[in-house]
């Protein structure tokens, strides 16, 4: 096997191993192209690390210990919810539980700039998140692109600048046009990491549950679908009501329990019992 | 559609529907043969009901998503002892239990004196008996329970403890057929068997063993009985998710993926126009 994990101190001091350290990733812009997928299960980021995906996102839910657990090893980055953590101090105290968690790296997703710089103060690495951004649809009309005229490419490059000046290694860059992304990449220092915004990008960004054609929602354009997990995960739960129906029938038709599914007891024991219960019942 | 579920008030005065009232299983002693399934996940719960499952029973953790899956089933639930100190504390998780739609409450291996508290209110109770996983340090570990008269004479008297307080029901785990055969005979309750053979009232198995899924660190029971193999089905699908991330992962290092399709495009007048705008930009910046 080739030495594909490296030593390592996670920020909160734990010795482990992991295939990149924050400086290793921004050291390959340019040379490297990297994945990254977002997982919600312990499945999926054992899954993801035994594919050699490059980096993983996931939440900061009750199952963020179990997933780093799954996948030990890989940079990982856990998103930091900014709506239930109101103040920098807040909002410093929950990054401060995620990493003890085990994070490699925050993701700060609408976060206050200022936030971010008050978390580049203690050195943690984070990544945040520029073009269309889900919560702030209503900013820019709807479900849309972003970035498609140049006074909007202009935004996003100042967004994209604001967030280098926080300290952050890399950005999420979503349905930005590929050509316009392709020159933001050259013009940071950040990673840039591409979801529906082509493939000049540092890194290549998608939902597991995508990859898999497990989406809640329709599927995206800009996501590729390597499996029908849909089909899979309906066949499993037809299989389930089979299975409980051919118990129910066995049942009925008394076909189980078997003798060899029952525990046997001595003749005698049994009369000596049978005597004992006689004897109950007619003293009752 | 034959007319499976009846209008019922949950324990909770909630109306709603249920393939049984306790009553109905009362009744139902002696003449259907039922059965009961430990489930502990909603698909579990959902494939159960469509099944026709009798009874559920499930833990405390995910009852929510139990019941909502499952709404028309009785559900039993069972709680702890070591979470419950005092008799206050166990009624007080019952009630919250019973507000979320269970039908019943499983008792396990409680004090004997915290299941008559609970009867009190008259919230139906399943006890245990015979073989008791957590108690099993008395009764020598894992193995048969009654396999001699005074084992068999002790654990009737378990039963007719529960029966005097007022259970509807009863698990007797690992005790030999022909002694629950003759429990069965002697009790108002419903038995419930599980590895104790046919002459129980009720069938139990837990769906994990049907499914043929178990955490590694299990086997299937020698009593239990495997309708399908889970086990492979769920290794396979991980080699399935496994072999999707490695397929991204090369299409990303080979440039395959993300094609013009997935991709969007810019006007080239608009590039130029961007590009102008940065070198104005830097250049004012100097």
């Amino acid at each position: 096997m080739h030495k594909k994990y490296k030593r390592v101190f996670s920020i909160n001091n734990d010795l482990g191993f992991r295939n990149y350290t924050v400086r290793d990733i921004i050291d390959l812009k340019g040379k490297r192209k990297l994945t990254q997928v977002r997982v919600t299960t312990t499945e999926e980021a054992s899954a993801a690390e035994e594919a050699g995906i490059d980096l993983i996102l996931t939440g900061p839910g009750p199952n963020l210990p179990a997933i780093r657990k799954a996948a030990a090893k890989t940079f990982m980055t856990v998103g930091v919810p900014f709506i239930q953590n109101p103040s920098k101090r807040e909002a410093t105290k929950k990054a401060f539980d995620i990493i003890e968690a085990g994070a490699d790296s925050l993701m700060c997703q609408n976060w206050n700039l200022d936030w971010m710089k008050h978390l580049n103060k203690f050195r943690i690495p984070f990544q945040s998140h520029v073009g269309f951004i889900p919560r702030r649809t209503t900013w820019i009309g709807g479900i849309r692109s972003f970035g498609k005229t140049a006074s909007e490419a202009m935004e996003l490059y100042k967004d994209v600048k604001d967030i280098e000046n926080t300290g952050a290694w890399g950005i999420e860059v979503e349905l930005v046009p590929q050509n316009i992304l392709a020159i933001i990449t050259q013009e940071t220092s950040l990673i840039t990491i591409s979801i529906g915004s082509g493939n000049a990008a540092d890194a290549q960004f998608l939902f597991a549950e995508d990859i898999l054609g497990q989406s809640e929602i329709k599927f995206p354009r800009h996501a590729k679908k390597y499996k029908n997990f849909d089909k899979l995960l309906n066949n499993l739960q037809k299989d389930r009501v089979n299975a409980f129906k051919e118990f129910k029938l066995d049942v009925k038709k008394k076909i189980f329990p078997t003798n060899k599914h029952s525990i046997s007891i001595d003749k005698k024991e049994l009369s000596n019992f049978k005597n004992f219960l006689h004897k109950n019942n007619s003293t009752i | 559609m034959l007319k499976k579920y009846k209008k019922i008030y949950s324990l909770a005065h909630q109306a709603g529907y249920r393939n049984y009232t306790v009553r109905d299983l009362l009744e139902l002693k002696g003449k259907k043969k039922l059965t009961q399934i430990n489930v502990v996940s909603a698909n579990e719960a959902a494939a159960a009901e469509i099944a026709g499952i009798d009874l559920l029973i499930t833990g405390a953790d995910n009852l929510k998503a139990i019941r909502e899956a499952a709404p028309n089933t009785f559900l039993t639930c069972g709680i702890k002892y070591t979470e419950h100190e005092s008799k206050e504390s166990i009624a007080k998780k019952c009630f919250e239990l019973v507000e979320l739609g269970v039908d019943s409450i499983h008792t396990n291996s409680w004090n004997i004196n915290f299941i008559k508290y609970i009867s009190e209110f008259n919230i139906p109770l399943q006890g245990h008996v015979g073989f008791v996983p957590m108690m099993s340090t008395w009764t020598g570990g894992v193995k048969p329970v009654g396999k001699t008269s005074r084992e068999a004479i002790k654990i009737f008297k378990d039963i007719k403890e529960l029966e005097k307080i007022g259970c509807w029901a009863v698990e007797v785990e690992c005790v030999p057929k022909d002694v629950l055969a003759e429990m069965t005979q002697q009790t108002k309750m419903l038995t419930v068997s599980i590895g104790s053979g046919i002459k129980g009232d009720v069938q139990f198995l837990f769906a994990e063993d049907i499914l043929g899924y178990h955490h590694s660190s299990t086997v299937t029971p020698r009593h239990a009985k495997s309708y399908c193999n889970f086990n492979k089905i769920y290794n396979n699908m991980q080699k399935e998710r496994i072999d999707a991330f490695q397929k991204f992962q090369l299409d990303v290092e080979t440039n395959k993926f993300p094609s013009i399709r997935h991709s969007i495009i810019a006007k080239k007048e608009e590039v130029n126009k961007f590009k102008k705008l940065l070198v104005n930009l830097k250049n004012g910046n100097k």
